[in-house]
């Protein structure tokens, strides 16, 4: 009898845990500082889906766990800012029945760990950062400088340009695209009439002017690789920079992240390297022109769709110079490869023709 | 005492079940990640320009030939199959410039081992992951054709 009553409290005790969608692990309590915050940071680290790579040394990385740890690095600098940490790890059940909560939100306030909350996906096809940005509007601070700034840095695959079932291995049912995200980063934003100084995509191919046209009424610039982004990582650390000079523009704080991130794959892999910057307010003009141009190009086939990017300009009659207004380039051709020739790149990548 | 034994029972079996299936969703790019980072190493291993080409061959090939019998055995559906297309295109690419076929000048000697870099940046890069579910039988059977 006694058993049976502990099973009941055990079982009770995981159906209950298990209904709940989030729960704070460790409220510090801290005295809260209402002062004005001078920014806002979210990264988004998408860990839900084959995260592998290894060292040269041949020694594995798993689950993007680098990116965490530059995040929580620049999360303890940011002495005037809020940061935003998304750490999307895969949905599992314990005995199979009971729904876990993988999924982290470390939120740091004025560079204090003020929350930690696991969380999980309650409707397995809810819009894509849905349960993302409603744990954002719960928690965030409400006062604010008037030089506010706001970054979103993403760092996954490759959002792909249509459908995108199964982008999360465990949550396959979400669709994940670069519509979705678009219509879901908006969530993160304090009002309507806010925007992001800054968005980051830290993927493959993501460089398109579609994504451009998508993302233009949200942010002012955004940081992206039109063709392949080693591992989905740039650096990240030159955000401090909003410590270190205040007011600093989110282009000269891109540039650097650029510049850091280049340097150091030029260092380390034989692949194509494509960095863009876009300032999306001089690419307005052309924008338009642009992704039309270059979507009449593209194909339904979901072969073609699948392969990597090519520079935009080898598969159109495509006048470079009309389209690099508000485009800067950091580019170093594969060592081996077809493309390994190329010592040029518009800075906009296209999924290739269809054969 | 009966009723405690059927209860744990059911969770045992439940247990058991939810394992089996979880094996079941098992990402094949890992395995072929782990298979090309021992490859990388045995060619960075050994000075012979011959065996470092030899494994390098040997080791496309299996690769292929895994996706192959993926595509001959799972049932995929159309994203499926034209993600494992893609893969296996950018391997045939690479075996291809390895031994100058199609176009592609053969790689020297010297070169062999950036090759090999190059070739795992390919398959580790950011978009190479391939979401499929494949059962266990048929994962325990590309990870005994890339041994």
């Amino acid at each position: 009898m006694r058993y049976q009553f502990l099973a009941l409290i055990i079982l009770t005790g995981l159906i209950y845990s298990g209904c709940s969608h989030t729960s704070e692990l460790t409220g510090d309590n801290l005295q809260a500082d209402e002062s004005d915050i001078d920014y806002s940071i979210v990264y988004y680290i998408h860990a839900d889906s084959d995260y592998l790579y290894h060292t040269p040394e041949g020694e594995p990385i798993r689950e993007n766990s680098e990116v965490l740890d530059t995040a929580f690095k620049v999360a303890e600098e940011a002495l005037t800012g809020e940061v935003f940490i998304y750490y999307q790890r895969p949905e599992t059940k314990f005995l199979g029945l009971f729904p876990r909560k993988r999924s982290r939100l470390y939120h740091y306030k004025k560079s204090q760990l003020v929350n930690t909350i696991k969380y999980r996906h309650a409707d397995k096809k809810e819009s894509f950062l849905a349960s993302e940005a409603n744990l954002l509007r719960e928690i965030r601070t409400q006062n604010r400088t008037d030089e506010h700034q706001s970054y979103f840095l993403f760092f996954g695959h490759e959002i792909p340009p249509e459908n995108g079932k199964g982008y999360h291995h465990t949550l396959p049912d979400i669709d994940v695209n670069t519509a979705s995200f678009a219509s879901g980063i908006q969530n993160f934003l304090h009002s309507d009439e806010d925007r992001f100084n800054l968005v980051v995509l830290s993927t493959c191919n993501n460089g398109t002017p579609k994504m451009a046209e998508l993302l233009m009424p949200f942010t002012d610039t955004m940081l992206a690789s039109p063709q392949n982004l080693h591992l989905s990582h740039f650096d990240t650390e030159a955000i401090t920079l909003l410590e270190k000079e205040p007011g600093v523009s989110s282009m000269k704080l891109a540039r650097s992240m650029a510049d850091q991130t280049y340097q150091r794959l030029e260092e380390t892999i034989q692949t194509t390297i494509t960095l863009t910057l876009y300032d999306l307010e001089e690419v307005k003009p052309y924008i338009d022109t642009l992704a039309s141009l270059t979507s009449s190009n593209q194909t339904s086939d979901r072969f073609v769709q699948f392969q990597d990017n090519v520079d935009c300009s080898a598969i159109n009659p495509f006048e470079a110079d009309a389209y690099q207004q508000g485009v800067e380039m950091w580019y170093k051709p594969a060592r081996f490869g077809r493309q390994s020739g190329r010592s040029t790149h518009s800075g906009w990548g296209c999924k290739p023709a269809a054969q | 005492m009966k009723t405690l034994n059927t209860i744990l029972t059911s969770i045992l079996l439940v247990f058991v079940f939810q394992t089996a299936s979880f094996a079941q969703s098992t990402n094949i790019t890992e395995t072929f990640k782990e298979h090309f980072n021992k490859t990388v190493q045995e060619v960075q291993e050994t000075d012979d320009a011959d065996e470092k080409r030899a494994i390098l061959n040997e080791s496309f090939d299996k690769m292929i030939h895994a996706i192959d019998q993926i595509e001959s055995k799972a049932s995929l559906t159309e994203d499926e199959t034209a993600m494992l297309d893609s893969y296996k295109l950018g391997l045939t690419e690479k075996k291809s410039e390895l031994n100058g076929l199609d176009g592609f000048d053969e790689i020297m000697d010297e070169d062999l081992d950036d090759f090999s870099n190059f070739s795992q940046d390919f398959i580790e890069q950011a978009n190479r992951t391939i979401t499929i579910g494949v059962t266990t039988a048929l994962l325990i059977l590309i990870i005994l054709l890339l041994l």
